[in-house]
Order: C-alpha cells, then sequence, then structure tokens
C-alpha cells in the first residue's frame, strides 16, 4: 500500500534497489524464508543462491507489487513444495498477526464508539473471521498435504494411494467469498458509518484491512493461476502413467 | 441509459510516448467529460480495468506485440470495454480491425472525442444505473435488517420468494452490499431503521 511508485522486477533488476522502493516484497521474501542482505545482488543471481526458480520469484514479486499475473504461467513442477512453504508461511502470517491485530482495533473502535453499527462490524467479522480461518484450516488440512503427496509420487519418493477429498472448486469458491466479505467491511467503514471520536482508529483499522486485503489477494492469485495449473500438470501426468 | 455528453468517460491510455500523452490527454480534457487513467505496463491494465471501472482503453497497438490473440483474450475478459487503437505507424490491418475502434493520430480533436463517444454510445446497455432505493425496496431492506429470511419477507409483504430475491438483488447492485450484517448496517447509518 505504500509504493506508489510500483516498480515491475526483472531477473536483471537489483534486488535492494527494488525492495528499497517497494516494501511489499519484504512479504515476498519473508514467506521464501530468505533474509534480506542484498547488498549489490541481481534478482536471478540472488534466486541461485538460494535456490529459487527466478521465473517464479520475479512473478510471484510482481504479484505483490499490485501487478496483474499474466493468464497462462509456466513453471517446473519440481517448484511445488517450495510454493507449499511460501503458501504456508502467508497462513501464520494472517492467523498470528493479522487477525489479531484486526480484531483489537475493532475492540478499541468499539471502546470509542458504541453504536449498533459498530456492534455489528464486530459480528461481521467474527464472521468473516470463522470462514478464513475454515478455508486455511482446509488448505494446511487437506489441500497442502494432497498436493505434497501427489508430488512425492509423482518424483517417485511415495507410493501411498492418494486422498481423494481434495477439491480445486471448493478451493476457488472459499477465495471469492473471503475477497468480497472483506472488500464490504471496508466499504460500510469508509461510505457509511459514522465516525464519533474514532479517526485515527478506524484509520488504523482501514489500513490494516487493506495490507490483509491485498496480500490475500496476492494469495490467491499464486494458488489459483501458479499453483493449481502445476496441481493439475501433475495430476495428469500421473493418470497418464498409470493408463499405460 | 444513453451515455450522455456530460457524463464523464473513465479511459485508460497506455502509449509509451509522454508525448503522445500528454497531447491525447489535452484534447481529450479539453472535452470536458473524460477520467484520464495512465497505463505504464500492460500487465497492469486489468487491475485499472477493474479497479477504476474503465470504459474505454486507448492504447498504442505495438504494446500488444501484435498478438491478436491477446488482444481477443482481453476483449473477451472486458466485453463492455471499447478498445481503440491509436495508429501512427504501420500495422497488420487485419490486427487493427480486431479494435473496436481505430484513431489515427492525424484525426482532429472533434473527430477523435465524437468518434470514441459515439462507441460508446453503440455499446452501452440499457441499465437503470440510478442508486435510488425504490419503495418496495426499502421495504425489503427494512425486514431484512430486522433480520427476517426471505420467506418472511414474502409472507409480511404478500409478494413472492422469487421477487424479495430479485429486490435482493437489486438492492445489491444499487448499495454494493452483500450480506445480510452489511445492510443491517447501511440501512442504520442510512436512518432506514433505528435499533
Amino acid at each position: 500500500m505504500y509504493n506508489e511508485s510500483r516498480q515491475y522486477l526483472k531477473p536483471e533488476s537489483k534486488l535492494a534497489d527494488i525492495v528499497y522502493n517497494n516494501p511489499s516484497l519484504l512479504y515476498v521474501l519473508e514467506y521464501f524464508e530468505v533474509d534480506y542482505i542484498l547488498q549489490d545482488k541481481t534478482v536471478a543471481e540472488f534466486c541461485a543462491e538460494h535456490n529459487i526458480d527466478a521465473n517464479l520469484f520475479t512473478t510471484v514479486s510482481n504479484i505483490y507489487n499490485g501487478f496483474v499475473a499474466e493468464s497462462k504461467l509456466e513453471f517446473g513442477v519440481e517448484s511445488i513444495p517450495l510454493i507449499i512453504k511460501f503458501l504456508h508461511n502467508t497462513h501464520a502470517y494472517y492467523l498470528n498477526e493479522k487477525y489479531p491485530e484486526i480484531r483489537n482495533f475493532i475492540d478499541e473502535l468499539r471502546k470509542v464508539n458504541s453504536s449498533t453499527e459498530i456492534g455489528i462490524v464486530e459480528k461481521f467479522f467474527t464472521e468473516y473471521y470463522a470462514e478464513v480461518n475454515e478455508h486455511l484450516d482446509y488448505e494446511d488440512r487437506v489441500a497442502f498435504p494432497y498436493i505434497n503427496a501427489l508430488y512425492n509420487k509423482y518424483i517417485g519418493a511415495d507410493s501411498e494411494p492418494l486422498d481423494t477429498s481434495f477439491s480445486a472448486k471448493v478451493y476457488r469458491k472459499h477465495h471469492t467469498d473471503i475477497n468480497y466479505k472483506l472488500d464490504e467491511l471496508k466499504s460500510l467503514l469508509i461510505k457509511y458509518i459514522s465516525v464519533r471520536e474514532d479517526r485515527q482508529i478506524r484509520r488504523r483499522l482501514l489500513l490494516s484491512l487493506c495490507d490483509v486485503e491485498s496480500n490475500l489477494y496476492a494469495h490467491s492469485v499464486i494458488e489459483e493461476q501458479i499453483l493449481m495449473p502445476l496441481v493439475m500438470k501433475v495430476e495428469r501426468n500421473l493418470n497418464k502413467v498409470k493408463k499405460q | 441509459m444513453k451515455q450522455s455528453d456530460k457524463e464523464t468517460v473513465r479511459t485508460g491510455i497506455l502509449e509509451p510516448s509522454a508525448i503522445v500523452v500528454n497531447g491525447l490527454s489535452n484534447i481529450l480534457l479539453k472535452a470536458g467529460n473524460f477520467d484520464l487513467y495512465k497505463i505504464d505496463y500492460v500487465a497492469d491494465m486489468q487491475r485499472y480495468i477493474t479497479a477504476n471501472k474503465l470504459q474505454v482503453i486507448i492504447i498504442n497497438p505495438q504494446l500488444l506485440q501484435q498478438s491478436a490473440k491477446e488482444l481477443a483474450h482481453l476483449k473477451q475478459k472486458n466485453p463492455d470495454v471499447v478498445w481503440c487503437a491509436l495508429v501512427y505507424s504501420f500495422f497488420d490491418p487485419n490486427y487493427l480491425n480486431q479494435f473496436d475502434l481505430q484513431i489515427p493520430i492525424t484525426d482532429s480533436p472533434t473527430d477523435i472525442v465524437e468518434a470514441i463517444r459515439s462507441k460508446l454510445n453503440n455499446e452501452t446497455a440499457d441499465t437503470d444505473l440510478s442508486m435510488q432505493l425504490s419503495d418496495r425496496e426499502l421495504d425489503v431492506l427494512r425486514l431484512l435488517a430486522q433480520g427476517n429470511m426471505n420467506k418472511e419477507i414474502a409472507d409480511k409483504l404478500n409478494i413472492s420468494v422469487h421477487t424479495v430475491i430479485s429486490h435482493r438483488k437489486n438492492i445489491t447492485q444499487k448499495t454494493g452490499i452483500k450480506t445480510q450484517s452489511g445492510l443491517t448496517i447501511y440501512a442504520l447509518s442510512n436512518k432506514i431503521i433505528n435499533i
């Protein structure tokens, strides 16, 4: 949200320069589990050093920088474990850091603004959070283990039968609902609910909501446009092997 | 509803030359009713279209790498947007014809503005964009905000559930709010109900 002058990242860009002006990339580095002592390395050098596909890193960074991903993205299936790790780390950020923070702001907001509307906002958030939790839990418990097992089978490390309760459709529906509700909450706070001595706390709440919104959006783009096509590729491949 | 000359046209411009962008912007702004968004990267275009509900995209055809396929994909994704090619060098006519409108750079300012407007009128669907809720919609909203289900609302207003759902759709379209909690907050804030 701070990066007014968003820059498009390329493999030959100096990573430190980009991070300097585009702080949302700090999230990307954190989720990839790399530290940011970047010196003068280019994106390509940095990725080679950390064993990350530079193409994947560039695409993910640009998504976090607010650029819309192209419709057809192609990556190697060997990046699957890394993408899962990345997404898993985003979950930890939402659950341990962001949502408690938002909950806290709403509690404070209630203290200064006792209107019925704010009471409903709290209810709204509680319902929304239950939904997010269900989705993240579904990913951690069902989707990611399934994809990991699928990958292990693909590289021949595992021959256990797969748990087939995973559904790409359920996955997608969750995303739409979650993004929609967050957007509505923001819109209610900006457009309708009257301000009562709560300007600062409302600003903090809104900025926090915007932050989690763009972060969640990037998260769902990565899942739908990067991860799912790879999963489908592996599934197709395994089916072919089975038929032969 | 017809696009009248007074309404603003939300327009995105993708063109690498700053001189051309400034010239074109001046012409459009003088016509008085364009909201202009300068888009720097093709990769960023979809976000602008969605976020700012752009109605018109004026793009240098070079930027789509002369790929008719990519243009077709964009058009399919945004059927309501008028796609204009800003033409000042030679392109394959088959590719150019895929755009909704071609703007030769030698055209006069009036011609340019008029061409865009008339294209827009052709494409704007007959939707009533009025944001005011009707009396019946207000009735439905009140009952909704008090926690009634569709069936209960239908019984109380003596209408079918189907009609209630249709009113709800319209309310959502006009207010941008879909959830019951959200609509309750809306009704309270706008003093449609009191609790």
